[in-house]
């Protein structure tokens, strides 16, 4: 070890004895060692960045129109738009359609430009997760994954990456309903989820797995469509999943 | 542009804010953003208890959300509005808190303990602030190293077991921090 890790070893030494405990340090005549230990005791105490998440979403959850989910409520579902466009334009007009009549629009990840929300407010109210593609945002439509919300008497867990629990990516895979408590904030009985570009629908141990697909990258394309959403129909307890497929407009030569 | 111009564009920028709020709720997500650190840090600069800081931070924008109809814009800064909130919250909690003991110990009835007043807090409660939001600046492992050893007081042995190294290279990367975070704060403030 030379001087200077000794002298970096005798600082930091010096700080956690001057900050432990709570007291007010005393002025040790090292200029610099003095100003590390008022950062040391201003920092104590420092927020938690799951509280401030937390306090964020309880927040957004208290807003009118998401109080506005009562007894019977329509969800619309999407994920993985990746949007490029700057005026959200690369949204299929056909979203917008499937999702006419819905009491709120849940996008579960991966948004790309954040126009793509612009275009589907337009429908209905708009609650979206964060995707791994998407960059952090202070849009109050975006609430960190995963989230809870209640509906028609049922409680749906949404998140970007269902196999960030544990689940298998490959499968529709659910994790125990402890892991899913836990990592939701409390019980669910749907998991609405984004990240394989691959619809599904899949009941597994007492849990509603969704995933919408993609309406503009599926993961398994097929002739004459662009891609999927899902519309989540909750009526007294009890969830009506449609899968729409979304059909390419048929233009005037075809 | 001088200092004046830019105060009076972050003036107009926070009332916009606020506007747009008041008419669409889901809009507040904006100013929670811009002050969250603020009032946090006011509250733990007054009480001393993180745990306290949370309860009343989550109270006052609670509270804030519901009454921001009565809000008025007169000039000064919302987060004065909000630092009073926190201060009325806080004076509740300490009331209860003695009436609380009173009962307990079945003893006359005191007087609340006086609090200073918020703006001998105010000038702290903004350093704290800063520092806090300039921690989200720092590298990932840094950032994990400061959050333990200081907002969850943990010790370097822990630390080192937790984050699977050494205690020596804790030592470097708290050290490394919070050299960052001194340079950093006697930059001027963006």
């Amino acid at each position: 070890m030379n001087e200077s890790d000794d002298r970096d070893a005798i600082l930091i030494d010096t700080i956690d004895r001057s900050t432990a405990g709570g007291g007010t340090p005393g002025a040790t005549g090292d200029t610099e060692l003095d100003a590390l230990v008022q950062l040391g005791v201003w920092l104590r105490g420092a927020p938690d960045p799951a509280f401030k998440r937390w306090l964020k979403d309880s927040l957004i959850a208290m807003t009118p129109e998401r109080r506005a989910l009562g007894p019977a409520a329509k969800i619309g579902v999407i994920a993985d738009t990746h949007g490029c466009r700057e005026d959200g334009s690369d949204l299929p007009e056909q979203v917008l359609d499937a999702f006419a009549g819905v009491d709120l629009i849940v996008h579960c990840g991966d948004i790309g430009n954040l126009a793509i929300l612009d275009r589907l407010e337009t429908v209905a109210p708009v609650l979206a997760l964060r995707g791994e593609a998407d960059p952090p945002t202070a849009d109050a439509r975006v609430v960190s994954s995963p989230h809870r919300l209640e509906a028609g008497g049922v409680r749906v867990g949404i998140i970007f990456d269902l196999a960030s629990l544990g689940a298998s990516k490959s499968t529709a895979d659910v994790p125990p309903p402890e892991r899913l408590a836990s990592a939701f904030g409390g019980p669910v009985d749907v998991v609405v989820s984004a990240a394989s570009h691959r619809e599904t629908v899949a009941a597994r141990g007492g849990v509603l797995l969704v995933n919408p697909g993609s309406p503009t990258l599926p993961a398994a394309p097929r002739a004459g469509e662009l891609g999927t959403v899902a519309v989540l129909d909750i009526r007294d307890g009890t969830v009506v999943v449609e899968v729409v497929r979304l059909r390419k407009a048929v233009t005037s030569d075809e | 542009m001088g200092a004046l111009g830019a105060l009076s564009d972050e003036r107009d920028d926070e009332r916009r804010l606020i506007a747009a709020a008041q008419e669409d709720r889901r809009h507040f997500a904006a100013l929670y953003e811009r002050h969250f650190d603020r009032v946090y840090a006011f509250v733990l600069t007054r009480s001393r208890d993180p745990d306290l800081a949370e309860d009343i931070t989550a109270q006052t924008f609670h509270h804030a959300f519901q009454s921001l109809e009565s809000f008025e814009w007169r000039g000064a800064p919302f987060s004065a509005w909000l630092f009073r909130i926190a201060a009325n919250a806080l004076a509740d909690r300490g009331r209860r808190a003695v009436r609380s003991e009173e009962a307990a110990a079945a003893v006359p009835a005191a007087e609340p303990a006086s609090l200073p007043s918020p703006e001998e807090d105010v000038g702290e409660a903004e350093i704290r602030a800063r520092l806090f939001r300039l921690v989200e600046r720092l590298p990932a492992d840094q950032q994990r190293v400061i959050r333990l050893r200081y907002a969850e007081e943990r010790s370097g042995k822990e630390i080192a077991a937790r984050l699977g190294r050494s205690e020596g290279a804790i030592k470097q990367l708290q050290l490394r921090a919070l050299r960052t975070l001194r340079a950093w704060m006697s930059e001027p403030d963006e």
